[in-house]
């Protein structure tokens, strides 16, 4: 499993500290959640043997020189086929996460102060100042972190409510009865590669409607509910993405009236040749012409 | 007197300067003090005139002189008004008694005499001295020894020089007598006891005394002050003076007793009676009064001051009557008490004295007293005033002579001149290239150690606006919570706190003053050096070796250019300038910093639109004090900031003013219009402290000749005090 | 169904600041306001696109508006930019069916400085990159408080800090693509923001607004120098905008920070004016000024396809009354095509008056726009 860790120095803007993930995945749902506060996205599709999941909006105790926040991005990619410790790591993180958004609106709990341990400051200002050196730092930092996220305390999980049929694509409020619970599952899948799909938490959301073109597969949305939507809304199916329509009716005259058909120029150019035909025809039979 | 010594000392240097000038003769001549002597003498004269005014003034008696010719019944006179009798006061028919002069004074207790004896100088001095100078005789002895020697010749043709050479003769032979006596103390006498001391001996005690001699006690004796009470109450304070006899002494001695008793007397009583022998106002009285007249000093009018008293034998009316008429006529041309006030009274009458001449005289004197006094002062000082107007004249003619001399001394001008351009040029120089240097430092960058300063002042203010003010911030929120709950209204702790808080802002940013003062004593020290380099010896290091620091060379210069002797006014005042400057935040910075202080304040006015508004509106409770606290921190931070942003923006200031003195000085000192001649003439005066070696051998003419001008102008000084002292 | 017919007006405002300066906050305002302030008017009304970017500027706004609460400034309470967003907008002018759609642009100011850089982001900053380029209306925002509290030792690093070279490059894209397209209005702002500070008409005691403007000049002398050759057509404004208008500068301290330009950060303190309330002097011009600017494009873009309808229409006119002879105009007639072209060169028409309308309402738009008086923050600098 990858670990990326991105947060920004006082001095320095946002960038990844210990090492940078191959393709920016996650500009693709960039319209449906602000990376600057708590969110959570986690992809895992069809065809592809891995999985890819980015935490973001996790406040730090540090402030940039101008005094604004800090906060850090996770982003995390591995195998279907990995170990069961990462993607319980993984589950943990998502599961404190969630937890530390119940307990501050911030969202600064458990996995800001661990973050923090991890990145003391002087720290991230020498590693952000010079982004070619430090290789050897930098990988120690990788393995601190994992380090200290394996050694959290696993949180209780409410198991699902029973019997409640679990919907192929849903969006309920982070808060609402049940809904955490269902999301970690979904995740917990997602992981293991037992189901192929999209999970999010998002923080520019707030109805079914705005997520309706985010994915069209398996999809579990949690809202965040901060700025933006209610976080107590209650689960509700999303409706099955429109079918394609077919392909598109010829244009003009392929719907025109029947009786029009007799109008066209042809139509017409035919029916004066037959009338002179006739014509013709007659002449020559008057004029008894054997034939 | 100082005076005295300053005159003799100034005619020595002349004379010394006279030897060593080598000019022409004539000018030479000039330099003389040609009246010396008769200043001198005018100078004591006036120097005792004072004194005498003073015992004057101080006196506490009225002093009644009685005069008059032997046998005029003087003594007798006295015996009336202090009540004595021949015992001290001795009297005798036909011939004179009295020997020496005495005092006598009212005392209701005291019965007491004070003989002043003579000592062995002051008996030759004053009375065998004058005997030899009337009889023309040789130099006087020098000892008593030389006295008892001493042959004088038997006897004389002139009759005058026959009695004063018995005399002399009688005091030979009777020295061993009162030789003892001349201890020059002052011995004091019962009064039973007083007669030998006072009078001549009798010619039966010369009868008695035999071939041995008599005793001449009175010989040995100065002077004699006799206290006893008068039997008049309202003569209380008078005191009286015996004159010795007219005519009886030489004149020389005379006139001595007479010049000491001057001012000592406030009037004088001319016995005069009517005997068988005369009864005629005479040459020797007419003499008499003359002498008196020196007696009476400045004192205008004869008439208040000498008093006749006309001695009736009531058993002779008809001499009394020719003297009457006599006195009537020559006294006072036909015009009874005209010139002169006759009192006629029988002076063996005590009651009649008192009577007829103690209380009238007494009377006119209450008057006539003050208006002698005054003139006499008048007179004195008018007297003063004519010695000092001399003076004056003299040393005016004196500095004139110098001043030519001056002109025409050793040194060429040119020599003179070219040394002064040299070193006004040479500063010229050296200031040029220190107020260039300063430009420099002006316009390049910041002077670390103002920034420096200036940022631990703002580190200062921040921290003492950390700690709640000074106070700790729970305190301050707490002092802002009970007041405002009090008052009502924020309002009333924030206004206070506000000045309170401008004032340590500003306060704490002027310890910058430290560093003006660095800054310009380090200029002061910079353009001293300058100078002192191109000043030869003249700032030479002082004697302890220590250097003297930029401003004491300054202050110096200031003060050489100030008191030369040709006056250099121009470059004193600049050199003034440059001292009297203060570099100080309070005048220099605050101005540009007051409005970084202004919105410390309950109410600012905006700039633009003149509205008034409010910056402390707070809810009165914790919260709202918290806030306030918050606001309050703001601000001052604020302000602080702003300050030190100023501050460090006119970094420049302290070096752009530091230069702009110094070019200033620069400036005055060498192009203003009187510059080339000021140097001039400081080179003239200073030439040889300036430069010693090249000046040498002119220094010792021009050393007396500072001398004496130097002494020349503490006479006028002296004389002038003098003036004032009157 | 879309009319394929029908005018399409999109543009693209960008804007280029480096890291901190106020970006966010810049289109968070500009909008939220924008909205409020053209709500009130008659003329034109501001809209998100879509729900979701109307979500955006909500949180946005909030963000900046709960940084400031209760007279206290906590900008503890605002996060920075990591990722590149991007904001749909809709201008409609009011009675008339002609919607103006816009995108603005939001990037971490990282990224310019760096000049794309960094490995990670290299491709998505040349796509910001090229949208920047292709902008209708460049949007510089200054940070106001470095540029004023820079000491004279700091005056040379101050350059690297506004990130003058890397603006200067953009600049220098932009105003090639222009150039090309000359016919249409291209406009350059100037934004110093933080000025609130300096400014006398937001409050403060202290003016130093001429102070500031010639800062500005003197720093991107070399970017107004570019504009000047590279498009000379463009206008350069010059508006300063309050941030808050009620948060002013306590004090500034330049700071050991490695890593930045010279190794040196400038570290500034805030307090709330009182009453602390948010009036932000110069956004409202800003906002005119955008609305005319897209208005005014719109026009244009309008006029010129009014333009080329005309022509077409007159040629297929012509085609449909053309005579090519009697045999060829009754088979013409016989087969249909005469009927044909007529009804093209009628259609044609038709565009083109719609066109021609289109322009003309336009026109009155940004009449009724210009009557607006601008505040005297605004000056020109072209």
């Amino acid at each position: 499993m990858q670990v990326h860790l991105r947060t920004r120095s006082r001095a320095i803007d946002y960038a990844f500290v210990n090492s940078a993930p191959d393709s920016r995945w996650w500009d693709t749902y960039a319209d449906w959640t602000a990376t600057e506060r708590p969110c959570l996205h986690a992809v895992a599709e069809d065809g592809e043997g891995h999985w890819r999941v980015l935490l973001s909006g996790i406040p730090s105790v540090r402030t940039d020189s101008g005094g604004r926040l800090i906060y850090y991005t996770l982003v995390l990619e591995g195998a279907h086929d990995t170990a069961e410790q990462d993607a319980a790591i993984v589950l943990s993180l998502a599961s404190c996460l969630l937890a530390d958004l119940d307990e501050d609106e911030q969202g600064r709990g458990v996995l800001s102060d661990l973050l923090d341990g991890v990145c003391p400051a002087p720290e991230v200002d020498r590693l952000l100042a010079a982004p070619s050196e430090f290789a050897m730092e930098r990988k120690d930092l990788t393995t601190r972190l994992l380090a200290s996220v394996a050694s959290l305390e696993p949180l209780p999980r409410d198991a699902p409510a029973a019997g409640r049929a679990t919907f192929d694509r849903w969006i309920a409020g982070r808060s609402a009865p049940g809904a955490s619970a269902a999301f970690l599952t979904r995740l917990s899948a997602l992981l293991s590669g037992k189901e192929h799909g999209q999970a999010h938490l998002l923080n520019l959301v707030s109805e079914a409607e705005d997520v309706a073109e985010l994915f069209p597969g398996r999809l579990a949305v949690l809202v965040e509910g901060g700025m933006v939507g209610d976080p107590a809304m209650p689960l509700e199916r999303l409706p099955e993405p429109k079918a394609p329509s077919g392909p598109p009716a010829p244009p003009g005259s392929s719907g025109a009236h029947p009786k029009v058909r007799w109008r066209t120029p042809m139509a017409r150019t035919s029916l004066a040749a037959l009338i002179l035909l006739l014509l013709l025809a007659g002449v020559f039979w008057i004029f008894g012409v054997p034939f | 007197m100082a005076l005295g010594e300053q005159l003799d000392e100034l005619s020595a240097i002349l004379a010394d300067l006279r030897m060593h000038i080598t000019l022409d003769p004539e000018l030479a001549g000039s330099l003389t003090l040609p009246q010396l002597p008769e200043i001198r003498a005018d100078v004591a004269e006036t120097a005792d005139s004072f004194r005498m005014i003073a015992t004057r003034f101080t006196r506490a008696t009225v002093n009644l002189g009685v005069s008059g010719a032997a046998r005029m019944g003087k003594s007798t006179l006295l015996q009336s008004v202090s009540g004595l009798d021949d015992q001290q006061i001795p009297t005798g028919d036909g011939i004179p008694v009295t020997a020496i002069r005495s005092r006598i004074f009212h005392s209701p207790t005291v019965l007491r005499a004070e003989l002043e004896m003579h000592s062995p100088e002051s008996f030759l001095a004053e009375v065998i001295a004058p005997l030899h100078t009337a009889l023309s005789l040789p130099a006087p002895p020098r000892s008593l020894e030389q006295f008892a020697d001493w042959s004088y010749p038997e006897s004389s043709e002139q009759t005058r020089s026959r009695l004063l050479l018995t005399r002399l003769r009688e005091l030979q032979s009777a020295l061993p007598s009162y030789k003892h006596l001349l201890t020059g103390g002052v011995k004091s006498v019962p009064l039973e006891e007083i007669r030998p001391y006072v009078a001549y001996p009798t010619d039966e005690e010369i009868r008695a005394a035999g071939p041995g001699g008599v005793r001449r006690a009175y010989a040995a004796v100065r002077e004699a002050r006799i206290e006893c009470p008068f039997p008049h109450e309202h003569v209380a304070r008078i005191g009286i003076v015996d004159l010795p006899g007219l005519g009886e002494v030489t004149a020389d001695a005379e006139q001595r007793h007479v010049d000491g008793l001057r001012n000592e007397v406030d009037a004088v009583l001319v016995v005069k009676r009517s005997s068988e022998t005369s009864s005629f106002f005479d040459e020797t009285d007419a003499s008499g009064m003359a002498l008196l007249d020196r007696v009476r000093g400045f004192v205008r009018s004869t008439g208040e001051f000498t008093y006749v008293v006309h001695n009736i034998d009531p058993d002779k009316p008809h001499l009394a009557e020719n003297l009457r008429g006599d006195l009537l006529r020559s006294l006072n041309g036909g015009e009874a008490d005209r010139f002169f006030t006759v009192f006629e009274t029988d002076v063996r009458d005590s009651e009649r004295v008192g009577r007829d001449v103690l209380t009238p005289l007494l009377k006119r004197l209450a008057d006539g007293l003050p208006v002698m006094d005054a003139e006499v002062l008048a007179g004195t000082r008018g007297r003063a005033g004519a010695v000092r107007d001399r003076i004056r004249l003299h040393l005016a003619d004196l500095q004139r002579a110098l001043n030519l001399v001056a002109r025409r001394a050793g040194v060429p001008e040119e020599v003179n001149d070219a040394k002064a351009d040299q070193l006004r040029s040479g500063v010229a120089k050296r200031l040029r290239v220190l107020v260039a240097d300063l430009a420099a430092e002006a316009n390049g960058s910041t002077d670390p150690g103002y920034a420096q300063a200036v940022e631990n002042a703002y580190e200062g203010v921040l921290d003492w606006i950390g700690d709640g003010f000074g106070r700790g911030a729970d305190v301050w929120r707490e002092l802002a919570l009970t007041r405002m709950i009090t008052e009502g209204h924020p309002a009333d702790f924030a206004g206070p706190e506000f000045n309170r808080i401008r004032v340590e802002i500003s306060r704490r940013f002027a310890a910058l003053d430290d560093f003006f003062t660095d800054r310009l004593t380090d200029a002061w020290d910079r353009t001293a050096e300058a100078i002192a380099a191109e000043c030869g010896a003249l700032f030479a290091e002082s004697a302890d070796g220590e250097e003297a620091s930029g401003q004491v060379v300054l202050k110096r210069l200031a003060k050489l250019f100030g008191e030369s002797s040709q006056p250099c006014p121009g470059l004193a005042a600049a050199v003034h300038s440059l001292l009297d400057v203060r570099l100080e935040y309070r005048t220099l910075l605050y101005p540009r910093v007051r409005p970084d202080l202004a919105p410390l304040n309950l109410q600012v006015t905006h700039p633009d639109t003149g509205e008034e508004m409010q910056q402390v509106a707070v809810p009165l409770t914790e919260g709202g004090a918290e806030e306030l606290y918050g606001i309050f921190n703001g601000l001052a931070e604020q302000a602080a900031f702003r300050i030190q942003k100023s501050l460090l923006r006119e970094a420049a200031v302290p070096a752009a003013v530091v230069h702009a003195l110094v070019e200033q000085f620069e400036d005055t000192l060498i192009r203003s219009g009187t510059s080339v001649q000021e140097f001039r003439r400081f080179v003239r005066s200073y030439r040889n402290d300036l430069w010693p070696e090249e000046f040498h051998g002119i220094n010792e003419a021009n050393s007396r000749f500072a001398r004496v001008v130097g002494v020349s102008k503490e006479i006028a000084a002296l004389a002038e005090q003098g003036e004032e002292e009157l | 169904m879309t009319d394929t017919n029908r005018l399409v007006f999109e543009y693209k405002i960008g804007l280029l600041a480096p890291s901190q300066v106020g970006k966010s906050t810049l289109i968070a305002s500009l909008l939220s306001e924008g909205q409020r302030m053209l709500n009130r008017e008659t003329t034109v009304q501001l809209t998100a696109a879509d729900r979701l970017t109307g979500n955006r500027i909500a949180n946005a706004d909030n963000s900046v508006t709960g940084a400031l609460k209760a007279r206290v400034f906590r900008p503890m309470l605002m996060p920075g930019t990591s990722d590149p967003s991007w904001f749909r907008l809709l201008l409609e002018p009011r009675g008339h069916d002609l919607p103006i759609r816009f995108d603005i642009l939001d990037y971490p100011g990282g990224w310019l400085e760096n000049g794309g850089e960094g490995p990670e982001h290299e491709q998505k900053w040349n796509e910001c990159e090229a949208f920047l380029a292709d902008s209708s209306v460049l949007i510089v925002p200054i940070d106001s408080v470095l540029l004023m509290e820079a000491r004279a030792e700091n005056a040379a690093l101050l350059t690297a800090h506004l990130a003058v070279f890397q603006i200067k490059q953009v600049v220098l894209r932009w105003a090639k693509n222009r150039r090309e397209r000359a016919g249409e209005p291209a406009m350059v702002v100037f934004c110093p923001v933080k000025c609130e500070t300096y400014l006398s008409d937001s409050g403060s005691l202290q003016d130093q607004a001429t102070d500031l403007k010639h800062q500005v000049v003197d720093q991107f002398s070399e970017v107004l120098e570019t504009l000047r050759e590279a498009a000379p057509h463009a206008s350069v404004r010059y508006l300063p905008i309050d941030t808050y208008g009620c948060v002013e500068l306590v004090s500034a301290r330049w700071v050991q920070r490695p890593g930045a330009p010279g190794d040196i950060k400038l570290e500034p303190k805030y307090r709330v004016r009182p009453p602390g309330t948010i009036a932000r002097k110069g956004l409202e011009d800003l906002i005119s000024l955008l609305c005319r600017q897209l208005v005014d494009s719109a026009r244009m873009q309008s006029e010129q396809t009014a333009a080329q309808r005309e022509a077409t229409a007159r040629y297929s006119r012509e085609y449909a009354d053309l005579r090519e002879g009697f045999f060829r105009d009754l088979w013409l007639k016989v087969s249909g095509e005469r009927g044909r072209r007529e009804r093209i060169a009628e259609a044609d028409q038709e565009h083109y008056l719609e066109a021609h309308e289109t322009t003309r309402s336009l026109f009155d738009v940004l009449a009724a726009l210009g009557e607006r008086r601008s505040s005297p923050r605004l000056h020109h600098l072209s």
